[in-house]
C-alpha cells in the first residue's frame, strides 16, 4: 500500500508499480463543527456554510420582465479537482442578460457594485484537519467567460490526467481544456461546439475505446426575438412551459484520441428521437457491459439509448417503461438519477418532476426493463414540490443509499409582484430505511433545509474530505449553498479513486463494487453526470455502516476487464490503478 | 368592481365571532395585484372583503381562484368556508382536490376522507380518493374502495383501471389484465388503460398483444375518459379567459380538428381581440382548409398586433407559396428565421423555393439546417438528396435517401428508385440492383403500376450494364 495524495503527478504515473494506493483522509473526530452545537439539540445532518467559507457566488438571471425561459432553468455547477492537490474545487455557473445591448442593471435583479459578470472558479484551500476555505481563482484559471450559462460537465477528454470542463450555455457551449497546471485554455475547433440551447451534458465512453465522448442535451428553439409572452391563467405574464417551444435534438461527439470531437449523432441512430432535454444520465442499464445514454425531457417522453455495442444506440424509452409514467403520462422530468439504491446488482433510475405530479421511482428487473414503483417506497406520501437537482447518495454511511432534491417552482405559485420572484420552495431530503420505504428527514436536517429558494442545481461530493457527501446547491436568482455534512463521517466509510489505464483516465463508467463480510455486495459506478446541470466528484463513495474493513473490491473497468482488490481497510480513499487488481471472473 | 374598491382590500379583519377568529386570514393584495386580478376574481374578493364571514362568498371566490389555478388562494378560502360551514360536503371536497392538485397528497386524502363522512356516494370523491391512495401505496382501502364502486357502478372505467393498479402491484397480472380489459371495453380511448395493459402484457411476456396496445396508447395518449362532476362543472365554467380557449383551440387542432379548433380560437378573440397568437393559430387553420382569405386576414392582424412571433412570418410564408407568390413566401421563411433560427420548417419550405429556382448551395445551406433541427425530417433528407444527386454528387446523396426509407409509406418506392440512381452512378450496381427491386415490388404493393413499369426498365438496364464486360 502506497499513499497518495489526490491525482498522480502529469505524466509521472507509476502505472505498473502500485497495487493499491492509498490516500488516508483525516477521521471524522478531526473535523470541526463549523456552528456551535447545544449539546440537548440533535446534530443537524447538514450545516450551510457557503459564505462561511468563501463561496461568495450569487445567481444573476437577467430577468426584467419578458419572461426569458432560459432565465428560470439556470444554472449547475461542478465539483472537481482541477488543481490536482485532493480536494474538490467549485465551479460555478452564471448567467448575464439574454438580450444583446441590455446591461444587467436593467434588469429586476440588478447587482450591487463592485459585480463582475461571468462563471466563477473557486479553490478548495482545505487544509486537512483544519478550516474549509475557498479562493476565487477565475482570472487566474482562465475559466471566467461570460456567457448565458446552464450546465456544466466534467471528464478528463485527453486523459491527461486532470479534468477538463464543457460549459454548456444558451449560446456556443465551451470546452475547457485543463493545462495542469491549474489553468485551462478554451478549445475552439475542437468538434464539440453546439450554439443551440444546451442544458445538461455528460462525458461518457460510448464506444469503449479507452476515451471520453460528449453527450449533450438540448432544449427547445427559445429565442429573444421570438419570445412567445405566456401568461398563467390569472392573465399574469409568467414563463411559458415546454409546449411553447420546439424541441431540438440532442447530440452525441465522439473522442478521437483527444485531439478531435466528430458529430456522430446521426450516424449513432440519436437522432430519431428527442424532447426538451433538461436531463442526462450515462449507465449500463440492461447489463450487457456497453454503457447506455437516458435523457430527462419536459413533458415529452423520455429516451433510454440502449448501446448496441457497434456505435449506434437503440431508443427503448417506450419498449422499457421508462418513458412514461404508470398512468402513460410523459412527466415534466427535470433531474435524473440512477443508481443500484436497492443493492439487487441493477442500475435503477429516479427523477424529479413538478409539484402536480409526482417524481418518479422507475426499478430495473436487471435486463433493462423497468416499473414505475414510485409509490411503493414512500415517496409520494410527503409534500411534493418541483424537483430538480437530485440524487442517491448515501448520507449516514449506513450502506443505503438516500435520496436528495432541490426543489425550486417554474410557475409563480402565490399573488406576488413578479419582481418578488415568488418561485422559491424548500428542498428534501430522504432516508433510505432499508425495509423499502423512503423516510422524510428535512424536518431533522437543521436550517440548511428550512431555506425557501429557487434551488435548480445539486452536486454532490466529499468537499471536506472526511469521508461523507456534501452538497452544492445552486439557486436560481440566489446565492450558491453548501450543504457540509455533520453526521456521515460517525459510520464507516470508503471511497474509491479510479486510474484507468487501457479504460479512460478517471474510470468514468466503471462498475465497483465492494464485498462485505456477510452481507450484500455494494455496487457504485464511476461517473460525475446525473443530477441537474452538475458534475459530482468523480470518486466513488461507500458507506459502510459498522464495518472497518471490508472484504474485497471489485471493479468491472469500461475497458472489459475485471479485477479485485482483497481486505481493504474503511475510512480512507484509495487509489485504483486499472491492472494493479487481481485479474477477476464474476 | 371598479379601482375604487382596492384600498378596501387592506383592512385587517376583526371579528368578534369566536368562529371567525379560527379561520386563516384573508391573504391581502397589493394595489397593483388589484388592478391586473380578472374582474371575475375582483368581484369575489370584493364580496369577501363585504363580507369576510359569508360562507358563499368566501366559497365563490374559493372556486374562482380554483378556476384560475391558483390553489394556494383557493386552499384558504376553501378553508374559511369549510370552517364557516362544517358539515357541508362540497368545501372539504374542493379543498380536498386543491391540495393534491398542490402535491399535498397526504393532505389532501384525510380532507377527502373526511368528506366522504358528509357524503360517502358521491362517485368522482371515491375515484379521487382511491387515485390518491393508490399513489402513496395505500393498497388495501384503495381496493375497498374500487370495490365499493364497482358494486355500485360497474360502468366506472376508472374503477376497473384503477383496480387493475391495485392487482399490478400485487403481481397479480391476469386480473389486472381483466380489468384493464373491462375498462378499455367501456372506454375504448382510454390511453392510460392501454399502456397499463400493455405494461402487463409486457410483464407476462404477451409482446403481440403489448405491441397492440402500445399502438393504441400511443393513438390514445393523454386522453381518458370524465366522471361526471357536477361540482367541478361549475368550478370550470368560471374559467372563461382568452388562453383557455386558445389551449383548448391548440388541442384540437394538434388532433386534425381545425373546424372545432376554429370556434376556440374565436372564443379566445372574443375574450381578447389583440390576442396575436389566436390570429396566427386562426390563419393556419384557415389556410388548411384553404379558406385562404380568412387566412390572409388573420395573419394581417396577428402581423400587426406582433410583428415577432415567428408562426406568423412563416404561416405568410405557407400562405404566399399557395397563392403562387414565391418570392414573397422565400422573404416570409427569412423573417420567421430570422426570429427563430431553428425552425425546420421554415428551413425546409425556404430551401424547397431556392432549389426552384436554381440557387443551389443557398438551398443545400437550408435543407441542412431543416435536417440539423429535425434528424428525421424526411422529405428534407429527400430534398437534399435530389439536389445532390442533380449536382453529380451522389455519394452524398446515398445517405440522405436511405434516411427516407426509415418509413415506408406510397413515397418509399420513389425514394428508393432515387437511391438506386445513385448506387448505379457510384458504380455499385448490385446495390443499385437490389433497391430498384425491392422499390418495384413496393410499387406494385402500393398500386403504382406505372412506376412499377420504369422500374422494371432500370433493372433491365442495370442489369445488361452489369453484362457487359
Amino acid at each position: 500500500m502506497k499513499e497518495l495524495a489526490g491525482f498522480p503527478a502529469r505524466g509521472a504515473c507509476p502505472r505498473p508499480v502500485a497495487r493499491l494506493l492509498v490516500t488516508l483522509l483525516w477521521g471524522a473526530s478531526a473535523w470541526p463543527s463549523l456552528g456551535a452545537q447545544d449539546p440537548a439539540t440533535p446534530t443537524p445532518l447538514f450545516s450551510e456554510v457557503a459564505f462561511q467559507v468563501g463561496l461568495d457566488f450569487k445567481h444573476f438571471n437577467g430577468a426584467g420582465g419578458n419572461f426569458y425561459i432560459p432565465e428560470i432553468v439556470g444554472s449547475g455547477a461542478a465539483l472537481l479537482d482541477y488543481d490536482g492537490d485532493g480536494d474538490l474545487d467549485v465551479y460555478l455557473v452564471q448567467g448575464t442578460m439574454l438580450e444583446p445591448g441590455k446591461s444587467p442593471s436593467q434588469s429586476w435583479f440588478a447587482p450591487g457594485p463592485g459585480w463582475r459578470p461571468g462563471h466563477r472558479l473557486y479553490r478548495n484551500e482545505l487544509i486537512p484537519g483544519g478550516s474549509l476555505k475557498f479562493r476565487e481563482v477565475t482570472a487566474e484559471a482562465g475559466v471566467g467567460s461570460v456567457s448565458y450559462g446552464m450546465g456544466v460537465a466534467v471528464g478528463d477528454y485527453d486523459n491527461d490526467g486532470d479534468p477538463d470542463l464543457y460549459l454548456t450555455n444558451y449560446g456556443p457551449n465551451i470546452l475547457y481544456r485543463n493545462n495542469g497546471d491549474a489553468t485551462f485554455t478554451p478549445m475552439e475547433g475542437m468538434g464539440a461546439e453546439d450554439s443551440r440551447w444546451t442544458t445538461s451534458a455528460a462525458f461518457l465512453d460510448y464506444d469503449r475505446d479507452g476515451d471520453l465522448d460528449l453527450f449533450m442535451t438540448n432544449y427547445g428553439n427559445f429565442t429573444v426575438k421570438g419570445n412567445n409572452p405566456c401568461h398563467n391563467k390569472m392573465g399574469l405574464r409568467d414563463y411559458c412551459g415546454p409546449s411553447g417551444y420546439r424541441p431540438i435534438p440532442d447530440r452525441l461527439f465522439r473522442n478521437e484520441r483527444g485531439r478531435q470531437f466528430v458529430d456522430v449523432t446521426e450516424d449513432a441512430g440519436l437522432g430519431a428521437a428527442f424532447g426538451t432535454g433538461l436531463g442526462v444520465i450515462c449507465a449500463d442499464f440492461n447489463g450487457d457491459g456497453w454503457p447506455d445514454i437516458y435523457v430527462a425531457n419536459d413533458r415529452t417522453p423520455n429516451q433510454l439509448w440502449l448501446n448496441r455495442g457497434d456505435g449506434s444506440f437503440e431508443e427503448a424509452g417506450l419498449f422499457s417503461g421508462t418513458a412514461f409514467n404508470v398512468d402513460g403520462n410523459a412527466e415534466a422530468s427535470m433531474g435524473v438519477t440512477a443508481a443500484d439504491f436497492n443493492n439487487d446488482g441493477s442500475e435503477d433510475l429516479f427523477m424529479t418532476h413538478l409539484t402536480e405530479e409526482t417524481h418518479t421511482l422507475y426499478l430495473n428487473d436487471g435486463a433493462g426493463g423497468f416499473a414505475d414503483q414510485t409509490s411503493r417506497f414512500g415517496l409520494t406520501r410527503v409534500d411534493n414540490y418541483t424537483g430538480f437537482g437530485t440524487r442517491w447518495f448515501d448520507y449516514d454511511n449506513d450502506g443505503l443509499l438516500d435520496l436528495f432534491m432541490a426543489n425550486g417552482a417554474v410557475r409563480m405559485t402565490r399573488l406576488a409582484e413578479p419582481a418578488d420572484y415568488a418561485y422559491d420552495q424548500i428542498n428534501q431530503l430522504f432516508h433510505n430505511d432499508g425495509d423499502g420505504n423512503y423516510r422524510e428527514t428535512t424536518a431533522e436536517s437543521g436550517a440548511a433545509l428550512q431555506l425557501s429558494e429557487v434551488s435548480r442545481g445539486a452536486a454532490f461530493g466529499d468537499i471536506d474530505n472526511d469521508g461523507d457527501v456534501d452538497i452544492l446547491v445552486t439557486n436560481n436568482n440566489g446565492p450558491v449553498r453548501l450543504l457540509l455534512n455533520q453526521i456521515g463521517s460517525r459510520n464507516h466509510w470508503l471511497q474509491i479513486q479510479l486510474e484507468g489505464v487501457k479504460s479512460n483516465r478517471y474510470g468514468v463508467g466503471a462498475r465497483v463494487g465492494v464485498q462485505r463480510h456477510g452481507k450484500k455486495t455494494l455496487w457504485r459506478r464511476a461517473h460525475t453526470d446525473g443530477s441537474y446541470l452538475n458534475a459530482n466528484d468523480h470518486r466513488v463513495h461507500f458507506g459502510l455502516g459498522g464495518d472497518q474493513k471490508v472484504t474485497a473490491v471489485i471493479v468491472h473497468w469500461p475497458g472489459g476487464s475485471s479485477e479485485i482488490w482483497e481486505g481493504v481497510e474503511a475510512d480512507r480513499l484509495v487509489t485504483l490503478q486499472e491492472g494493479s487488481g487481481t485479474p477477476w471472473k464474476p | 368592481m371598479g379601482r375604487w374598491a382596492a384600498p378596501a382590500v387592506f383592512f385587517l379583519l376583526v371579528s368578534s365571532d369566536l368562529r371567525a377568529q379560527d379561520l386563516p386570514p384573508i391573504p391581502q393584495l397589493l394595489p397593483r395585484q388589484w388592478e391586473i386580478l380578472d374582474p371575475k376574481l375582483q368581484q369575489a374578493y370584493a364580496r369577501v372583503m363585504e363580507s369576510p364571514n359569508d360562507v358563499e362568498s368566501n366559497g365563490r371566490l374559493a372556486m374562482t381562484f380554483h378556476a384560475f389555478d391558483q390553489f394556494e388562494l383557493a386552499a384558504v378560502f376553501y378553508q374559511r368556508s369549510d370552517l364557516l360551514q362544517s358539515g357541508t360536503f362540497r368545501w372539504p371536497y374542493y379543498l380536498g382536490i386543491v391540495r393534491g392538485a398542490e402535491g399535498k397528497t397526504s393532505e389532501a386524502i384525510g380532507i377527502l376522507r373526511k368528506a366522504r363522512t358528509v357524503d360517502p356516494d358521491y362517485l368522482p370523491a371515491r375515484v379521487r380518493l382511491a387515485e390518491l391512495l393508490l399513489a402513496t401505496h395505500n393498497q388495501e382501502e384503495a381496493k375497498t374502495i374500487y370495490q365499493q364502486v364497482l358494486k355500485q357502478h360497474p360502468d366506472c372505467s376508472q374503477a376497473h383501471y384503477g383496480m387493475g393498479r391495485v392487482q399490478s402491484s400485487g403481481g397479480q397480472w391476469q386480473a389486472a389484465i381483466q380489468s384493464y380489459r373491462r375498462a378499455l371495453t367501456l372506454s375504448p380511448g382510454f390511453g392510460a388503460a392501454h399502456y397499463a395493459l400493455a405494461t402487463a402484457c409486457r410483464q407476462l411476456g404477451m409482446l403481440d398483444q403489448y405491441q397492440e396496445n402500445i399502438r393504441l396508447f400511443q393513438q390514445n395518449r393523454g386522453r381518458s375518459p370524465q366522471l361526471d362532476d357536477p361540482l367541478l362543472k361549475t368550478v370550470a365554467a368560471l374559467r372563461s379567459h382568452a388562453e383557455y380557449y386558445f389551449k383548448e383551440g391548440l388541442r384540437l387542432q394538434a388532433e386534425g380538428r381545425f373546424e372545432p379548433a376554429i370556434v376556440e380560437y374565436q372564443r379566445a378573440l372574443k375574450e381578447d381581440p389583440n390576442y396575436a397568437r389566436a390570429h396566427a393559430n386562426l390563419c393556419l387553420a384557415q389556410l388548411l382548409l384553404k379558406r385562404l382569405d380568412q387566412a390572409e386576414h388573420h395573419c394581417q392582424l396577428a402581423l400587426k398586433l406582433d410583428p415577432d412571433i415567428h408562426e406568423i412570418r412563416h404561416n405568410l410564408g405557407l400562405l404566399r407559396r399557395l397563392q403562387g407568390r414565391n418570392r414573397e413566401a422565400a422573404d416570409a421563411f427569412r423573417e420567421a428565421l430570422e426570429i427563430d433560427p431553428f425552425y425546420a420548417e421554415s428551413h425546409y419550405l425556404l430551401g424547397a423555393i431556392l432549389a426552384q429556382e436554381e440557387r443551389l448551395k443557398s438551398a443545400e445551406h437550408h435543407f441542412r439546417q431543416a435536417i440539423e433541427n429535425q434528424p428525421d425530417y424526411r422529405t428534407a433528407h429527400f430534398q437534399l438528396g435530389l439536389l445532390l444527386q442533380k449536382q453529380g454528387r451522389d455519394a452524398e446523396a446515398v445517405p440522405h435517401f436511405r434516411k427516407t426509407l426509415t418509413v415506408e409509406d406510397e413515397r418509399t418506392p420513389v425514394y428508393q428508385y432515387l437511391l438506386a440512381h445513385s448506387y448505379a452512378r457510384l458504380g455499385d450496381l448490385d446495390k443499385a440492383v437490389e433497391s430498384a427491386a425491392q422499390a418495384r415490388e413496393k410499387a406494385l404493393s402500393v398500386g403504382k403500376g406505372k412506376l412499377a413499369a420504369d422500374l422494371e426498365r432500370f433493372l433491365q438496364q442495370l442489369r445488361q450494364a452489369g453484362e457487359r464486360p
